[in-house]
């Protein structure tokens, strides 16, 4: 699904010249569900933001779903992401003005899809997240924790490959944060590949593989046995 | 298009979107009136005198002292003139086109009728057997005045000829229903048997005073105004300045006591009647162009404002596969139907404005057709003044969208 070989990305500035990812290489296999950990400052973001065709990198090679994307045009950064990643972030990153309808729509129009195409998926996103009867619902009506299912509404209504989620739990309490990482392990299940950055170690570990990152490096990558974390 | 997701947005923050709308309105409703203002300015300045305009010119000659006799010494001061190289026609005048001084008079064609408002009022202009040359006019019936015809008038004297002139409008205004030729009129403006032939008819020439109601009604009598009078003067093609330049010494040579000024070409004496009309034309596009510029940096602020207000929702509407022409798309089609919320009250407040300033003013009513050429400018104005803050909009980075802050 994804391969970065030997990545750098250096954030240079009149001064300073930081190295957020250095000689970084990791894959990631289709249907896997990857957690990134890390101390904050040693990349995680960067590495998502790299991941998600948010930011280029610097040097070295990423390939997603078979396309190497070095040198794309932004527009086609665009509609690469558009099509083949979905999004969930830690504040949500909902359009307050819109009602969860218009919030989950907004990706699908970007990709021109027609009006009755996008309302079944809307409509089927939302009932999937358990809110397919608050469509018309403002986000400021809702609870945390609905609020980031909203989110991955959105980000599932466009049928993604890849979900990336940054610390998708981080704002929500304990309840709340059991029951979207459930939710991810069910689309997950589905086939989703997702990748989790994350501070919550306990999380992490129920993710198929965990990768530990320090200073821009991976420095652990651990396989989870999730034959005692479902029994636990 | 995503007008419906906008049009929700805007319903749910409505002042700032309204205060703009108000705005674009307000400036709506007064530059189609400006313009219409502006525009009726420029089409009177530009309105046709009827004479030959740049071969022609005139000035005064006043006698000074009682040294000779006013008919015979003007007879002479037009020998003279007319012997200038270059000159085709030179005649003493009362009235002239745009001079803004002249006589008036009452027209009627019965006895019993009585000049009442400005209906039946004309320019009575004093010409003589050279009239057509004179002006450079177009003779469309009949014919001009005989040299016998033609009598020397002082100042006191009524003018109540045996034969008149009069020019297209004023023909049809009293005969519309065929020739005035023949025809017998009464110019002395006091209820009488008419008694004035018409003899002939002259194509446009205008007024003296071309914002009066009947700009281009003139009717011409065979009067030679005599003494300290007016002339009017026409040269050959290019000889203007030099017959300018040599009038004062040829009207000396002819007698000393006297003076000579107001020598004045017809692009003067046009620019001297419409100095107001100028005026007023660069005031009111002064503040049409001063209302524009607030209102599109009234926009450019409020959008500059949203911009910095919705950087995270641009990074992440980036983020989940907005184009960098999407984002300034959404800018500008959000403008756009502000806009044209504020062009359709606009209209509104432009057709109550121009009302008033008919029926408060006596301005002309404002035609529709200036609506959409003013709400245009002002549709153009607002994607020009949302394109800066638009295009900030494109560069914000699609990974604000991971920062927490």
């Amino acid at each position: 699904m994804l391969t970065m070989k030997s990545l750098k990305k250096i954030y240079r500035t009149a001064l300073v010249e930081t190295h957020a990812l250095r000689d970084f290489s990791l894959t990631v296999n289709s249907g896997e569900f990857v957690a990134v950990t890390g101390p904050s400052g040693s990349g995680k973001t960067t590495f998502l933001n790299i991941a998600g065709l948010l930011e280029e990198h610097t040097e070295g090679q990423y390939t997603l779903d078979g396309i190497n994307v070095s040198g794309m045009s932004d527009d086609q950064r665009s509609s690469l992401r558009n099509q083949k990643i979905g999004f969930i972030f830690q504040s949500f990153n909902l359009i307050a003005d819109l009602d969860l309808y218009d919030n989950v729509d907004v990706p699908l129009r970007y990709r021109g899809m027609p009006k009755a195409e996008r309302k079944q998926r809307i409509e089927q996103a939302l009932t999937r997240v358990g809110l397919g009867s608050r469509l018309h619902h403002y986000p400021a009506e809702l609870s945390g924790g609905q609020q980031q299912r909203v989110a991955i509404a959105r980000a599932l209504a466009g049928s993604p490959k890849l979900l990336l989620a940054d610390e998708p739990t981080g704002n929500l309490d304990t309840v709340m944060a059991r029951g979207v990482m459930e939710l991810l392990e069910e689309i997950n299940g589905q086939g989703t590949t997702i990748i989790m950055v994350t501070h919550d170690l306990e999380l992490a570990r129920r993710a198929g593989r965990h990768v530990h990152m320090v200073d821009g490096q991976v420095v652990d990558i651990a396989e989870t046995d999730f034959s005692s974390l479902r029994a636990a | 298009m995503e007008i419906s997701p906008i049009l929700k947005s805007l319903r749910k923050n409505p002042v700032a979107a309204l205060l703009i709308a108000a705005q674009v309105a307000l400036t709506l409703a007064i530059l189609a009136n400006v313009l219409f203002i502006v525009s009726d300015r420029i089409a009177t300045m530009s309105m046709p005198s009827g004479i030959d305009e740049p071969n022609v010119f005139t000035f005064a000659s006043q006698d000074i002292g009682e040294g000779r006799n006013p008919i015979d010494g003007t007879l002479a001061d037009l020998d003279a003139v007319r012997a200038i190289p270059g000159v085709i026609a030179a005649a003493t005048q009362i009235g002239i086109p745009m001079g803004q001084s002249g006589w008036q008079t009452g027209v009627t064609l019965k006895a019993e009728e009585k000049v009442e408002g400005p209906e039946r009022l004309a320019a009575l202009y004093m010409v003589d057997e050279r009239m057509l040359d004179v002006y450079g006019m177009q003779l469309l019936e009949g014919r001009t005045f005989n040299a016998e015809e033609v009598i020397a008038w002082k100042t006191g004297d009524q003018p109540k000829p045996p034969v008149v002139i009069l020019n297209k409008a004023l023909s049809q205004k009293l005969f519309p229903d065929g020739s005035a030729l023949g025809r017998m009129i009464n110019i002395t403006g006091d209820p009488g048997e008419p008694a004035q032939q018409v003899v002939g008819v002259v194509d446009t020439i205008a007024s003296p005073w071309p914002r009066s109601q009947n700009p281009d009604r003139v009717v011409f009598v065979p009067f030679r105004p005599s003494g300290s009078t007016n002339f009017i003067v026409r040269t050959e093609p290019g000889e203007l300045d030099r017959v300018m330049a040599a009038i004062e010494e040829a009207l000396f040579k002819v007698d000393r006591n006297r003076i000579v000024d107001g020598i004045r070409d017809f692009k003067t004496t046009r620019a001297r009647a419409f100095e107001g009309d100028r005026a007023m034309a660069v005031l009111l596009a002064a503040i049409a162009l001063a209302l524009l510029a607030v209102t599109a940096f009234g926009i450019v602020g409020q959008v500059s404002f949203w911009v910095t207000q919705r950087t995270k929702q641009i990074g992440t509407r980036r983020a989940l596969g907005a184009r960098r022409s999407d984002i300034l798309r959404y800018f500008q089609l959000e403008n756009a139907l502000i806009v044209l919320l504020g062009i359709a009250v606009g209209c509104t407040l432009a057709m109550a404005i121009n009302g008033a300033l008919v029926k408060y003013l006596s301005f002309g009513a404002l035609p529709l057709s200036w609506l959409p050429i003013g709400a245009l400018v002002v549709l153009v104005l607002g994607q020009l003044a949302v394109l800066g803050p638009a295009l900030r909009a494109t560069r914000i980075a699609p990974a604000i969208a991971t920062r927490t802050a």
